[in-house]
């Protein structure tokens, strides 16, 4: 390895970190949490709002196959997909504005809704 | 083009789709998506620094037109992806090999391996709008180090043995 | 130049300035209360905003309080020989008809006096008088089954809004018909949401939102502009939202046939039923009404649950101040004029709507 070489691999690490940090400031910030929106193919599929303590979970149809998402009061995750590697599986609870989980064979987005809250829900 | 070429790059690029394949139907162990040992840019490398650019991008191109053909991803998200990430790896790689001198193969790749990471996110990012793709973007340049390291090395032994009989 | 001991004194002096400022913008500072209960068979919730946090304790728990007190005078379902039975004026109501009048208290008489207004108003879709006919369905109790038709028919015969008799000198109620039972359901809710909203404002809140189970009463603002936003449930998918509405004031209610219900080889039957036909209304899968007063709001959703869409839309774009938006049995969603611009549709899949705005 030649000293460009090694003066390259310090840049790309330099890069990773500063990118560790600047990626969540770049996201999509709302200040409050307001409601899961679940977009499938560009489209949104499905809009679940936010109610503390309360939970649910439902089964969407992706591309080849279903997945199963989980909500718990304000935070949201992917419980199970046919997906192939499951990368969205893998990734966990998402709870801030901003965090987003992603299925990319399926083009299925899990994000927080950063517009005004839903005060209270009829019906 | 005389012949001897055009048969060592349908042979590279055969190789390359080979391995694209061979890649693919492995599944990949960590929460990150499109984390791949890139095996398959060795072919890339060789045609760069054997035949030139132009040569190399062929290659390139063909490998993953030909792998997503063979692995059934042709023409869908995971397919613009790697088009795009070996696309832009390519030039960055060739970038970096006309002012060789100062980088070693394994250098170029491994910036290589990292633009190749890059590249896929953006696409991504475009394809499926939203930026949370992003979120994978520190991780998957730092891999692309180890990853771009090795795919370099197996380069850099092959071309010493195929340099001869490509003249 | 000032001396050193100038120096502190005021540097002391800005000091203790500063933090006067700050606590009394600190207690100045817009907060929220919350309560929970459960109530007529559901979860009430009561936030109300102000700065002083004790006050609004106080008007909370005696909103709950007034709500109870309601939910005991219109409790049809007490058992008789409690203490709740003989507190229920609707209990005595029931034991007595075909015999006498009964002195009742001036809500209960208020909602009756509400209740037949609707009844004229929305041509007999909405029926206090139904009871017999919801008891043939098991409704409020705990064995549902389909009645058969002649138990049915005759049960329909004591549904007679004609023969409840309201005698306002005397604040009395007479069911002319033994057999007869008044049924508060759909009505009682909202009228408890009044009055609890009520209670709040005697006690000088200025901002509060009621939830009463869905039944949605709002007060002022939270912060003196923004209107509040209600979400509609989507009545195919729970856990997911339809739309979200902006209200500035006044009640949203919503009546839905997906809350309360029961299965039979493979039919749902809900609690809605139509006073036209002793069956749950088909017509509609969820009703939203937009009114002020938290009682018309519950009355209007039963009734233009039970109506067909097309009536149901007229009715409810001929009553002043008053909005709706129904999902039809065949997922078509329907606003009035007034609602267009405070509803946000979201996406929900297989439902149609007008998109020309």
């Amino acid at each position: 390895m030649t000293r460009a070489d090694k003066l390259l691999i310090a840049f790309i690490l330099l890069i990773a970190v500063a990118g560790y940090f600047l990626v969540p400031l770049l996201s999509d910030e709302g200040l409050e949490k307001t409601n899961i929106i679940i977009k499938m193919k560009g489209q949104v599929v499905k809009t679940v709002p936010i109610e503390e303590n309360k939970k649910s979970a439902f089964t969407l149809r992706g591309d080849k196959g279903p997945f199963t998402v989980e909500v718990d009061g304000g935070r949201v995750r992917m419980v199970e997909s046919t997906c192939p590697d499951k990368i969205c599986v893998k990734r966990g609870w998402i709870s801030n504005p901003g965090e987003t989980i992603i299925c990319v064979p399926y083009e299925v987005i899990i994000y927080f809704d950063a517009r005004s809250p839903v005060d209270a829900v009829t019906g | 083009m005389n012949t001897r070429k055009l048969v060592f790059l349908s042979l590279l690029v055969a190789l390359g789709t080979a391995l694209h394949v061979l890649e693919a139907m492995l599944p990949n162990p960590l929460p990150f998506p499109g984390v791949k040992l890139g095996l398959a840019n060795v072919v890339t490398l060789l045609a760069l620094y054997l035949f030139g650019f132009r040569s190399g991008l062929a290659v390139a191109v063909l490998r993953v037109l030909t792998g997503s053909l063979l692995s059934g991803t042709i023409f869908s998200i995971t397919f613009m992806m790697s088009l795009s990430g070996a696309v832009l790896s390519t030039i960055v790689m060739a970038c970096l090999f006309r002012r060789s001198e100062s980088f070693s193969i394994l250098g170029v790749s491994m910036a290589g391996a990292v633009m190749h990471n890059i590249g896929q996110l953006l696409l991504a990012s475009y394809l499926i709008e939203t930026r949370g793709v992003f979120y994978y973007l520190p991780v998957l340049i730092i891999v692309g180090l180890p990853t771009g390291f090795l795919t370099g090395y197996i380069s850099r032994l092959l071309i010493r043995r195929l340099k001869e009989y490509v003249r | 130049m000032m001396t050193g001991r100038r120096r502190l004194a005021s540097a002391a002096l800005l000091a203790a300035a500063v933090m006067l400022i700050f606590a009394a913008l600190l207690l100045e500072r817009p907060r929220e209360y919350s309560g929970e209960e459960f109530l007529m068979d559901t979860l009430v919730s009561i936030r109300v905003y102000g700065s002083d946090v004790e006050k609004l304790k106080k008007a909370t728990e005696l909103a709950f309080v007034e709500m109870r007190r309601i939910e005991d005078i219109s409790d049809r379902f007490a058992e008789p020989g409690t203490a709740a039975y003989s507190a229920s004026d609707v209990c005595r109501i029931n034991e007595k008809a075909g015999q006498e009048p009964v002195a009742v208290s001036s809500d209960v008489f208020r909602m009756l006096e509400l209740s037949q207004e609707y009844f004229r108003l929305t041509k007999g879709a909405f029926d206090v008088t139904i009871g017999p006919v919801a008891d043939s369905w098991g409704f409020g109790r705990s064995q549902q089954g389909v009645p058969e038709k002649e138990q049915l028919e005759k049960a329909r015969k004591l549904a007679d809004n004609g023969a409840l008799v309201l005698n306002a000198s005397a604040q009395t109620v007479f069911l002319a018909k033994a057999g007869m039972k008044l049924d508060l359901g759909g009505v009682a809710k909202g009228y408890a949401t009044e009055r609890a909203l009520e209670v709040l404002q005697e006690k000088g809140i200025e901002a509060a939102l009621i939830d009463a189970g869905g039944n949605i009463r709002v007060l002022g603002s939270k912060d003196g502009k923004t209107p509040w936003k209600i979400g509609v449930r989507d009545p195919r998918d729970p856990s997911g939202l339809l739309a979200t509405l902006d209200l500035t004031g006044g009640s949203c209610v919503t009546s839905g046939d997906y809350n309360r219900y029961f299965e039979a080889d493979g039919t749902r039957y809900h609690h809605i039923l139509s006073p036209y036909t002793g069956y749950p209304a088909r017509e509609n899968i969820s009703v939203t009404v937009l009114t002020e007063d938290a009682a018309a709001a519950d009355i209007l959703s039963t009734a233009l649950f039970v109506l067909k869409p097309q009536e149901a839309l007229v009715l409810a774009e001929e009553l002043e101040d008053t909005e709706a938006m129904l999902v039809t049995a065949q997922r078509d969603i329907l606003m009035t004029s007034g609602l267009k611009n405070k509803a946000e549709l979201l996406a929900g899949e297989g439902y149609s709507y007008d998109k020309s705005r």
